[in-house]
């Protein structure tokens, strides 16, 4: 069930007013929330809501056996066992087969064919973002963080949540739980907010992300070399534009979702295109991605501590397996270590940089650093969508030596959609702030006629179908 | 700019309405139903889609009977001239 979609409107007009008229029976509404969460999951495949379900309550029990055990051997022992089993769940259904090509592959490179089956199973949906949640909760609980819960509609709960259930943002499990020991408050409904977001997420999917992909992006990537060099640069930067309205418009809709039904969800976008730098890039993208791998990989890794040389090397670990994350290919991988390499000169950069003498005024030193920036994490991109390393490859050699001159395939519906994309970058959010505000302000009329006049526009312009997002594949 | 603490969550942006719940109420289903009307077609063709049974029928009645008000009315006409427009210009066709 995606969010654009009559099936998850009428879902949610059932979801909403049942969720508030239970709400003074916490209990009850939780059970309500966790039904329907598992509803929500089999429209997808109602096989798979086991695997939802025996997650939790695997993680459940060993949260309450990690809570009770002493500090020690056994403790540590019995965490590992549980990271091991919350990621060989990942990665029998998400790498088995990528790495059982591999291993065939090195051994016939070596002269020594090697027969193994791979396994035919589709790729549960949700299965990073599950395992995401669920760490997250067993860590905490054995840094002693958090307690184990006793409850396990919690649990259920907090790892079944609908709006974050298929693509996150990812939400920390001291975070979510403590909204759920109590009943919600309807103050907390921040109105404006969550119209805006729902609508702008609405807009950005339907409308802009479709529209780039379905009439450009889609068809620059499938032949490069039909193609001229202004095209392709063109399609690298509507890529950007496009994974980036894909997946913060998801995100977007799942926080104004979960403010309407009373929850708090973090902040996971904020205008990543803007960014100065690498770091400053993930500090702007996937926010809550960022912070996960930060927590629970990088500082594990030993963090900044054990000297230089210790440092970039846990960013590389860090950076290769968060793109790792994104799919079983190389082409993922890749991008993660070039995005880890990026970090790791930025870091060497701002270590020598009192050693150069040349000094720029601030305002040409933030230009160049935006261009930098910006263009890296288009060329990355196009290793992210290529199909494979070789497609990248073959992009980037049509990028070079093109010759179809600079004539450009590009429509002014596709130039509309750019240019919209590039104002989501540039407008600042005071001013979606002071919308919100005056959104709150006005009469109930000009509440709801904005949300519809908003759908209505977009009714107009979408296309006949609205395609998964990106990242429900990861 | 450092990430945020994950384990904070601050209230979002915005101000607390008198009646939040009754305001947001109002806004969801005010909504839902005037994108009934004036797009009704849009409803009808999802329930029409649908493996037929008692409730379908039921609701697929519903949404034609809006249909047909709609189109009685001319409350679908905007939309539909808007649409057309928009196909026209863009040079794209009705799936």
């Amino acid at each position: 069930m995606l969010f654009p979609t009559i099936d998850f409107a009428i879902f949610f007009a059932l979801v909403f007013p049942l969720t508030w008229l239970t709400n003074e029976h916490n209990t009850a509404k939780k059970c309500f929330l966790v039904a329907a969460s598992y509803y929500f999951y089999a429209h997808w495949s109602a096989s798979y809501t086991l695997i939802l379900a025996g997650s939790s309550l695997f993680n459940f029990a060993l949260a309450l056996a990690l809570d009770r055990l002493p500090d020690g051997g056994a403790r540590r022992a019995l965490l590992w066992l549980g990271v091991a089993c919350n990621l060989g769940l990942l990665c029998y259904f998400k790498y088995y087969n990528f790495f059982i090509a591999s291993a065939m592959n090195l051994m016939l490179s070596l002269g020594l064919p090697l027969d193994l089956r791979f396994i035919e199973v589709a790729l549960p949906i949700a299965i990073s973002f599950l395992t995401f949640h669920a760490l997250s909760y067993v860590i905490d609980v054995y840094r002693r963080k958090i307690p184990a819960t006793r409850s396990l509609i919690d649990i259920l709960f907090y790892i079944s949540f609908f709006p974050h259930l298929i693509a996150g943002p990812i939400v920390r499990a001291k975070a979510f739980l403590a909204q759920t020991v109590k009943r919600s408050e309807a103050r907390d409904i921040r109105l404006g907010f969550a119209v805006l977001l729902i609508t702008g997420g609405l807009f950005k999917k339907v409308i802009v992300a479709n529209y780039l992909s379905t009439d450009f992006v889609d068809n620059v990537f499938r032949e490069p070399a039909d193609y001229s060099r202004i095209d392709l640069v063109l399609g690298m930067y509507a890529y950007a534009i496009q994974i980036y309205c894909d997946f913060s418009a998801y995100t977007d809709i799942a926080i104004g979702i979960a403010n309407l039904l009373g929850y708090r969800f973090p902040e996971n976008f904020n205008q990543p295109y803007r960014a100065l730098s690498v770091q400053d890039f993930w500090r702007r993208w996937h926010m809550t991605l960022s912070s996960w791998l930060r927590d629970y990989l990088y500082i594990p890794l030993g963090g900044n501590r054990g000297g230089e040389l210790a440092r970039y090397r846990n960013i590389m670990i860090t950076m290769g397996l968060g793109g790792l994350w994104h799919g079983a290919s190389a082409s993922f991988s890749v991008w993660g270590l070039l995005h880890g390499l990026g970090l790791v000169v930025q870091a060497l950069f701002v270590r020598w940089r009192p050693a150069f003498p040349l000094r720029l005024p601030p305002w040409l030193a933030a230009t160049l650093a935006w261009l930098l920036t910006f263009h890296f994490v288009c060329l990355t991109w196009v290793i992210f969508r290529a199909s494979s390393l070789g497609a990248a490859q073959d992009y980037f050699a049509a990028l070079l030596w093109s010759r179809h001159g600079w004539s450009t395939s590009v429509t002014p519906l596709v130039a509309t959609m750019l240019v919209i994309g590039a104002a989501t970058q540039i407008v600042p959010n005071r001013w979606l702030e002071e919308l919100e505000g005056a959104y709150d302000r006005a009469a109930l009329a000009f509440k709801v006629a904005l949300p519809f006049a908003l759908i209505y526009l977009i009714a107009i312009a979408a296309p006949g179908g609205v395609p998964p997002f990106i990242y429900f594949q990861f | 700019m450092p990430l945020p603490d994950p384990d904070q969550l601050p209230l979002p942006p915005g101000r607390e309405l008198a009646h939040p719940l009754a305001s947001a109420t109002v806004v969801i289903y005010a909504t839902l139903a005037l994108l009934a009307l004036t797009v009704p077609r849009g409803l009808a063709n999802w329930l029409g889609d649908m493996e037929p049974n008692a409730v379908q029928q039921v609701m697929l009645g519903g949404a034609e009977g809006i249909a047909r008000f709609a189109d009685a009315t001319g409350i679908d006409r905007p939309y539909a001239r808007a649409r057309a427009t928009f196909l026209q210009a863009t040079g794209k066709r009705e799936d």
